[in-house]
C-alpha cells in the first residue's frame, strides 16, 4: 500500500500515564481516513506525534515517505491541531501572510496564497480583520485556511467543525469532501460519526491509546450489523436460540419496542440465507427475518464502552 | 534566515507592546533628565539675622560649589553617563520584558505549534528571534545614548564657576562625596556599555525562563526570584566564607553585573574605587579581565540554554 502516513508502534507517556500505547496503522495515499476515539483516547497527542511536535518514546512516524522533522516534507502537509492559535493583533490576512513569509514564500506568492485560503473558508471578507474580534467559529475557519496555505497533499484535521454553526458544519464536510476529490489525503479525527461514515475511507478507533479496531468503513459496519429474527411464539424462539447457539451463534432477545418474540443474532461468518437454511432445517419458519445494517455510532459505542 | 527575519517584521511591528517599550524608555529616560537638569541650579544659601563676613564668604563659595557639582553631570559627555545610568532600570526591566513577552507569548497564544509546523528548524527560528531581540535592545540603548549626547544642547545647564569645587570645599564634605573631575566620552560609552551589558543578562535570564515555563508572565517572574535569590545568597557567602570559598559568590550573574556597573563607574571617573562593591563585606575584587570573562560565560550559557531547552521541547500548546 502506498501510505501518505505509516506510524509503527508509537508509544508515548506522560508521566507514567501511557496516552499513546503502541499504536500502528497505514493511511493510504489519496484516501480519507477517520480517527475515532473517546475524550482522552490520545487521538491529539497521535496527530501531535504524526506532525513531529511530539517525539514519541518508542516507534517511528513517516509522512509522505519523509520525516516529520525535514521541512520539504512538512511544506506538503497542513494540519489543524486542537485549538486555532494565531496571532491576535494581526488581521486574518496577516496572520496567514506571515506564515508564508515563515515557510519562505516570496511576499506576492504568500500574498496571494493567504487570499486564496481565506476564500476557500469564506473569510475574504473579514480578511482585513483582527483575529481577537473573530468568533471561535472563525477561527476554526481560519485555522482550516492556515492548514490549505500551502496546496498541501496531506490534510490533518483535529475536530475542524468545533465551534462550527451547522452551516459551518456543512460547509467543512464539502471542503473535505472536496479535497478527497482532489486526490489529497485527509486524516480526520472527529467526534461527528455522521461526518466520517458519510466521509471516510478508512476508519481506525483508538481507545486508552491503544488501537482497538482499524480498516475499511464498510467492514466496521458489517462487523455491527443484526439480523433480527421474528417467531410467532416464544417456544420457538427461545428452540431457535439454543440452535442457534450450538451453531456458534450469538443470539440475544430483543430490546423493549421490538416483537416479543424475536432474536438479535450477529450473522458472523454465516450469512442470513445459510442462518436461514439451519432454523428450516430445525423446522423452525421465521414470521420475519431482516438485517439490520449499524451505524457507527454504535459500532463505535460497542467498542469503547467496557474496552 | 531572511524570511524568518521577515516574517518577524511583520509580527513586530503591529505589536504595540514592543513599541511602547522600544520609544517609551528613552522618552521616560529624556523626561526623567529634563527634571533633573531643571532643578540642578536650585543651590543657594540663605542668611537670616546677623551674620559675619567671613561666614558670609564661605557659604557664598559653598552655593558656587555646590552648582558646579550639580551641574556636573549634565555636561557633555557626561551627560551620556547621566542619561545611561537614568535609563539602567528601565533598560533592564525592558529587555527582560521584551524577551519574555516575544518567548512566552508564542507558547501562551499557541502559535508556537503553527511555527513548528512552517518552520520544524527550531533553532534558526530562535536564532532569528534572538537577533530580533538585540536589536530592539540595541535600538534602546542607541537612542539613550544619542539622547545623552544632544541633550546638554536641548538643555542647556550653566555649568557655573567648576573652578568653585576646590580640593579645600570637596574634602571639608561641604558638597557630596565623589570625583568632581572631568570624564571623557570614552568613559561614559564605558559605563553606558556596562549597562547594556546588564540588560543583555536581563534579557537571556527572562527569555531563558519564558522558554522553559512557557509564559512571559512566568518568566519575568522566575528572573525576578532568581535576581534577588542569587543576590542575597551571594552577600550571605560573601560575609561568612573565608579563604577560597570567598571566590565562589564572585561568580554569581547579579555579583558579576554589579561588579561590572561599578568598575566601569570607577574607570570612568564617575565614583572612587573606595566606592561601589568594594565598600561591601567580603568582596574580593577580580582582575577585570577575568570578572568581563565569567560574566561572558554567563551570557553565552543562559543564550545557549535557549536553543538547548527549545531544541527538544515538547509542543504541545
Amino acid at each position: 500500500m502506498d501510505a501518505a502516513i505509516e506510524a509503527h508502534g508509537l508509544v508515548r507517556h506522560f508521566g507514567l500515564v501511557p496516552a499513546v500505547d503502541g499504536i500502528s496503522f497505514q493511511v493510504p495515499r489519496g484516501s480519507v481516513y477517520g480517527f475515532l476515539g473517546p475524550n482522552g483516547s490520545g487521538k491529539t497527542t497521535t496527530i501531535r506525534l504524526l506532525l513531529g511536535l511530539l517525539r514519541p518514546d518508542r516507534g517511528s512516524v513517516s509522512l509522505l515517505g519523509g520525516s516529520p522533522h525535514d521541512a520539504s516534507c512538512l511544506a506538503k502537509v497542513g494540519a489543524v491541531v486542537e485549538r486555532p492559535a494565531f496571532y491576535p493583533y494581526l488581521s486574518a490576512h496577516e496572520n496567514l501572510r506571515l506564515f508564508a513569509t515563515l515557510a519562505g514564500m516570496p511576499f506576492a506568492a504568500g500574498s496571494a496564497a493567504a487570499d486564496r485560503a481565506l476564500g476557500i473558508v469564506g473569510l475574504t471578507v473579514v480578511a482585513r480583520r483582527h483575529v481577537d474580534g473573530f468568533s471561535t467559529g472563525m477561527k476554526q475557519r481560519l485555522a482550516v485556511a492556515l492548514a490549505l496555505l500551502r496546496d498541501p497533499t496531506l490534510v490533518i484535521l483535529d475536530e475542524p467543525t468545533n465551534g462550527l454553526d451547522p452551516g459551518g458544519v456543512v460547509e467543512v464536510r464539502g471542503l473535505i469532501g472536496d479535497l478527497a476529490a482532489s486526490g489529497r489525503t485527509v486524516f480526520l479525527s472527529t467526534h461527528v460519526l455522521t461526518e466520517v461514515e458519510q466521509l471516510c475511507d478508512r476508519v481506525a478507533v483508538l481507545q486508552r491509546g491503544r488501537l482497538v479496531a482499524e480498516g475499511l468503513t464498510s467492514e466496521l459496519l458489517e462487523r455491527g450489523q443484526r439480523l433480527a429474527i421474528a417467531f410467532d411464539t416464544s417456544e420457538e424462539a427461545d428452540r431457535a436460540a439454543r440452535v442457534l447457539a450450538d451453531a456458534g451463534l450469538q443470539a440475544e432477545a430483543a430490546a423493549a419496542g421490538d416483537h416479543d418474540n424475536t432474536l438479535l443474532v450477529t450473522p458472523g461468518q454465516l450469512g442470513s440465507s445459510a442462518i436461514s437454511r439451519l432454523l428450516a432445517g430445525n423446522d423452525l419458519y421465521p414470521a420475519e427475518l431482516v438485517l439490520r445494517r449499524a451505524s457507527l455510532e454504535s459500532v463505535f459505542l460497542e467498542l469503547t464502552e467496557g474496552v | 534566515m531572511g524570511s524568518l527575519l521577515r516574517a518577524d517584521w511583520l509580527r513586530i511591528r503591529r505589536c504595540w507592546d514592543v513599541w511602547i517599550i522600544v520609544l517609551g524608555i528613552p522618552v521616560l529616560t529624556l523626561l526623567a533628565y529634563v527634571a533633573g537638569a531643571s532643578s540642578s541650579g536650585n543651590a543657594s544659601v540663605q542668611f537670616s539675622g546677623d551674620v559675619p563676613a567671613d561666614v558670609k564668604t564661605q557659604a557664598v563659595a559653598q552655593e558656587a560649589a555646590m552648582r558646579a557639582f550639580q551641574a556636573l553631570p549634565y555636561q557633555f559627555p557626561r551627560s551620556i553617563a547621566t542619561m545611561a545610568q537614568g535609563a539602567a532600570m528601565w533598560l533592564v526591566v525592558g529587555a527582560a520584558f521584551l524577551a519574555a513577552s516575544m518567548l512566552g507569548s508564542e507558547f501562551s497564544w499557541g502559535t508556537i505549534r503553527n511555527v513548528a509546523l512552517f518552520r520544524p528548524d527550531r533553532l534558526r527560528y530562535l536564532a532569528a528571534r534572538l537577533v530580533w531581540l538585540a536589536g530592539l535592545v540595541l535600538a534602546i540603548f542607541v537612542a539613550v545614548v544619542a539622547l545623552g549626547a544632544i541633550a546638554p544642547v536641548l538643555v542647556r545647564v550653566d555649568p557655573g564657576n567648576p573652578a568653585a569645587l576646590t580640593p579645600d570645599i570637596v574634602n571639608s564634605g561641604m558638597v557630596p562625596p565623589g570625583p568632581t573631575g572631568d570624564v571623557s566620552l570614552g568613559g561614559a560609552l564605558l559605563v553606558a556599555g556596562s549597562l547594556f551589558c546588564v540588560a543583555l543578562a536581563g534579557m537571556a535570564l527572562a527569555g531563558l525562563a519564558a522558554l522553559k515555563f512557557r509564559s512571559a508572565a512566568s518568566g519575568l517572574l522566575v528572573a525576578g526570584i532568581y535576581s534577588i535569590v542569587e543576590g542575597i545568597g551571594a552577600s550571605l557567602l560573601m560575609s561568612r566564607a573565608t579563604g577560597d570559598l570567598r571566590y565562589v559568590p564572585q561568580m554569581g550573574l547579579t555579583v558579576r553585573l554589579a561588579a561590572l556597573l561599578g568598575d566601569a563607574q570607577t574607570a570612568a571617573g564617575l565614583t572612587t574605587s573606595e566606592g561601589g562593591q568594594s565598600g561591601t563585606p567580603g568582596w574580593v575584587p577580580l582582575p577585570p579581565l577575568v570578572g568581563a570573562a565569567i560574566l561572558a560565560v554567563w551570557l553565552a550559557g543562559l543564550f545557549g540554554l535557549w536553543f538547548v531547552v527549545l531544541r527538544r521541547a515538547d509542543i504541545d500548546e
